[in-house]
């Protein structure tokens, strides 16, 4: 058996790299990155015979075509905005995979995998990924599924990557178009910072405060786990929300042209730039990831609130910045384990709810030290 | 008397133009500025025959000293960055000179060039800012009646505007300067450095302004008036201000760009341009200004609705006695005494009542003549003297 991992020498996936050399059986194991050095530096250092490093160009499509035949998984730990042309890739030669974020126009490719019947499973991170799990769990115990709440504090400094810089002004952009919650039948659009509340993730997180967020599970629950209400709700560390909120409020986020030195330039842009320069965008005194789920719904017709979380080493035993990666790259290597596996039944490209069982995945995160915990509230 | 305003255009330039124009005094006003359309829309809405318009680039040298040819008195409105330059061009031309403060470090720059003045036979007062400028006469005021100066403690405060209003209050790059450059104070006859926006501590003034939440900041009357008394045997001074009539929540939010770098001063290379952050930055706040037409409207309020006291506390002695000397300057219009003030050294200096030289405000300004000027202008100044029954 064999796989391929994609930036699997970057920030999160380097430690989707060291996860499956742990603990994977592969036979093979492919380093492709565009940073060979790293690659090569990445693999020296785990020391594992089944590890090997292949030169990768995400921009080069044609190069995914050539490169991925043969494989038996493709675990794709790039930045989001190749979601798309990897999906695309995977269904056009055949090849499984997974990702770690979604992207709308991956359902698209559906019918094409399944006829290929190969499975691909976009967001298999720690959300999207372990909270659709533990939805899944929850809703697996009740009849009727009313409200799916999602809550998370990603706690990273704002530019640990300029990927991740990406991801985290994106997400309090005034006109990103996704931060959307459902509502019975309907999705319903809302601006940055809204629907402030308090979520306590325990731990060195502890409670924080919490707005919408837009992310892929609101899309994909009400027609996965049939729930008349999604919601995704998070926050990054206090000092980074400070950031975003700032950058907002000074209306910095404006994409209008703007006159610096007589030459017109887009300010988000420069903000994007002059942050990726920063030291302070590089880093937080806490390292980690809060999930926090909540499901209400009916069994035997009585209600209930189901509630999941999780809980994983303090920075101290996994190694400071490991304690939020681990979170995203630890499920990307459990889940390409699970598809060589056979256990995971669906064809097509298919959200992590559907794909996944959650039994085996909280098994398997914690042998890693993941534990997930679980309460069940009966309701008057 | 013709007085040329540089910088006539901005913010607080714009404020002195309105106050030179109405002097009877002054026959000229010349708005010289880089930003010719604002100056037109300065004098458009002055509406004076007395004002005129040019356009001067600081950076032009000869073309500088050329436009200050016939001045009675140059008054430097622009940011305090370009004092030196300035005095330099005016040095040159013969021209007296005045501006509204070089925070503390350019001041100190500027008053080595006294020689040089004096020999030129040429006067300059620097420092003339509502603060600083009031606190230093206010200041002489109370040290003309005391035999020593214990303490000299300055409280700038101004009533807070609404927590949401994001507007600059003055030059948006001195205020983010004084946002990071630590302040200085006098303390047991030494200058220390402090750490910005430090030294709390909550100050009464005249209502309906109350109890303000005061802090230090770099101030340029802390580097001139401990050294202008030393004879009096001065110990402390400091100055102290309320988030420099800025919104808290707003000054936090500076706060924050400069925590994430974009105060950096080395150029950074983007997308082949070359990009200094704190320009960049600058230049995106620029925007959240006052508008010349709100700075040159009469004052919304009228006495007693105070919106700005200027207080100086000094503790001293006469006659082995102890005492202290509350000096407040009141106004409605925040920014109307930093207008005014330089204006008022710009024709005391024009009519030649400054000898030659560079001077802090405290030893070239006969205090009650000035404090009766601004009197006139609807800015009161009260001197409370406490001292034991």
């Amino acid at each position: 058996m064999k796989t391929l991992v994609l930036g699997g020498a970057g920030a999160v996936c380097k430690e989707t790299t060291r996860d499956l050399a742990q603990y994977s059986k592969f036979d093979e194991i492919v380093v492709a990155d565009y940073n060979l050095e790293a690659a090569n530096k990445l693999v020296e250092s785990i020391g594992d015979p089944r590890l090997k490093t292949v030169f990768f160009d995400a921009e080069d499509y044609d190069s995914m075509l050539k490169l991925f035949p043969g494989y038996d998984v493709v675990v794709n730990g790039l930045p989001w905005k190749y979601d798309l042309a990897v999906t695309k890739a995977c269904v056009e030669v055949g090849v499984s995979g997974l990702d770690v974020s979604t992207e709308e126009d991956q359902w698209d490719y559906d019918a094409a995998a399944k006829e290929k019947d190969i499975i691909f499973i976009p967001g298999v991170g720690a959300t999207p990924g372990i909270t659709n799990a533990m939805a899944r769990r929850a809703a697996d115990q009740m009849d009727e599924v009313e409200e799916i709440q999602i809550n998370f504090a990603a706690f990273r400094c704002p530019a640990p990557a300029p990927g991740l810089l990406i991801t985290f002004l994106w997400e309090f952009h005034p006109k990103t178009e996704s931060r959307v919650y459902y509502d019975n039948g309907e999705f319903h659009w809302v601006g940055p910072f809204e629907g402030l509340k308090y979520i306590d993730y325990g731990g060195e997180i502890g409670t924080q405060e919490v707005c919408y967020i837009p992310h892929p599970e609101t899309r994909t629950m009400p027609k996965s786990l049939g729930a008349k209400k999604v919601s995704v709700h998070g926050c990054f560390p206090p000092q980074a929300m400070n950031l975003a909120k700032t950058l907002l409020e000074w209306g910095l986020y404006d994409e209008e042209p703007f006159t610096y030195k007589d030459i017109e330039i887009n300010s988000l842009e420069m903000i994007h730039q002059l942050l990726l320069r920063s030291p302070k965008t590089k880093e937080t005194p806490v390292w980690g990831y809060g999930l926090v789920v909540e499901v209400f719904g009916k069994k035997d017709g009585k209600d209930l609130k189901i509630k999941l979380w999780n809980e994983h080493p303090p920075m101290a035993e996994w190694g400071g910045k490991a304690a939020y990666y681990k979170n995203i790259a630890v499920p990307l290597s459990i889940g390409a384990q699970m598809i060589v596996r056979g256990d995971v039944k669906a064809r097509g490209v298919v959200p992590p709810e559907t794909a996944i069982d959650p039994s085996i995945l909280f098994d398997e995160l914690k042998l890693r030290g993941i534990k997930i915990g679980e309460q069940v509230e009966w309701l008057d | 008397m013709r007085i040329f305003v540089l910088g006539g255009a901005g913010k607080m330039g714009c404020i002195s133009v309105q106050d030179l124009a109405k002097d009877d005094r002054v026959d000229e006003v010349v708005i010289a500025d880089i930003d010719v359309e604002s100056a037109k829309t300065v004098a458009d809405y002055l509406d004076s025959p007395k004002i005129s318009v040019q356009e001067v680039d600081i950076h032009d040298d000869e073309g500088f000293v050329k436009a200050l040819d016939g001045a009675d008195a140059c008054l430097n409105a622009t940011v305090y960055y370009t004092n030196l330059q300035a005095m330099e061009a005016c040095l040159k031309a013969g021209v007296p000179y005045t501006d509204m403060g070089g925070l503390f470090y350019t001041t100190r720059k500027q008053l080595e060039l006294h020689d040089r003045f004096e020999s030129a036979g040429v006067s300059a007062v620097l420092c003339m800012g509502s603060a600083p400028g009031v606190p230093n006469i206010q200041t002489r005021y109370a040290a003309d009646r005391l035999d020593t100066i214990e303490s000299i403690k300055i409280f700038d405060g101004i009533k807070p505007p609404a927590p949401d209003d994001p507007r600059f209050s003055y030059a948006v790059p001195t205020i983010v300067d004084e946002l990071i450059v630590e302040p200085v104070v006098f303390e047991d006859g030494e200058f220390v450095a402090k750490p910005p926006l430090s030294g709390f501590e909550d100050y009464w003034f005249t209502q309906p302004l109350g109890l303000l939440p005061m802090h230090l900041s770099l101030h340029s009357e802390v580097a001139t008036l401990p050294v202008s008394f030393n004879d009096k045997g001065v110990k402390e001074c400091f100055f102290k201000i309320n988030y420099w009539g800025m919104a808290k929540e707003m000054v936090e939010k500076v706060r924050v760009l400069i925590e994430f770098g974009f105060d950096g001063r080395e150029p950074v290379e983007v997308d082949g341009t070359s990009v200094v952050p704190r320009e960049f930055m600058v230049s995106m706040l620029s925007g959240y200004v006052h508008s010349i037409t709100d700075l040159l409207a009469p004052p919304k309020s009228q006495p007693p609705d105070w919106t700005k006291e200027i207080v100086t506390e000094v503790h001293g002695t006469k006659d082995g006695e102890e005492i202290i000397y509350r000096m407040g300057t009141l106004t409605c219009k925040g920014a109307l005494p930093t207008g005014v003030a330089p204006a008022i050294a710009a024709v005391w200096l024009a009519e030649g009542r400054v000898d030659p030289g560079v001077y802090p405000p405290e030893t070239a300004l006969d205090p009650v003549p000035f404090f009766k000027e601004l009197e006139q202008r609807g800015i009161i100044t009260q001197a409370t003297v406490t001292k034991k029954v």
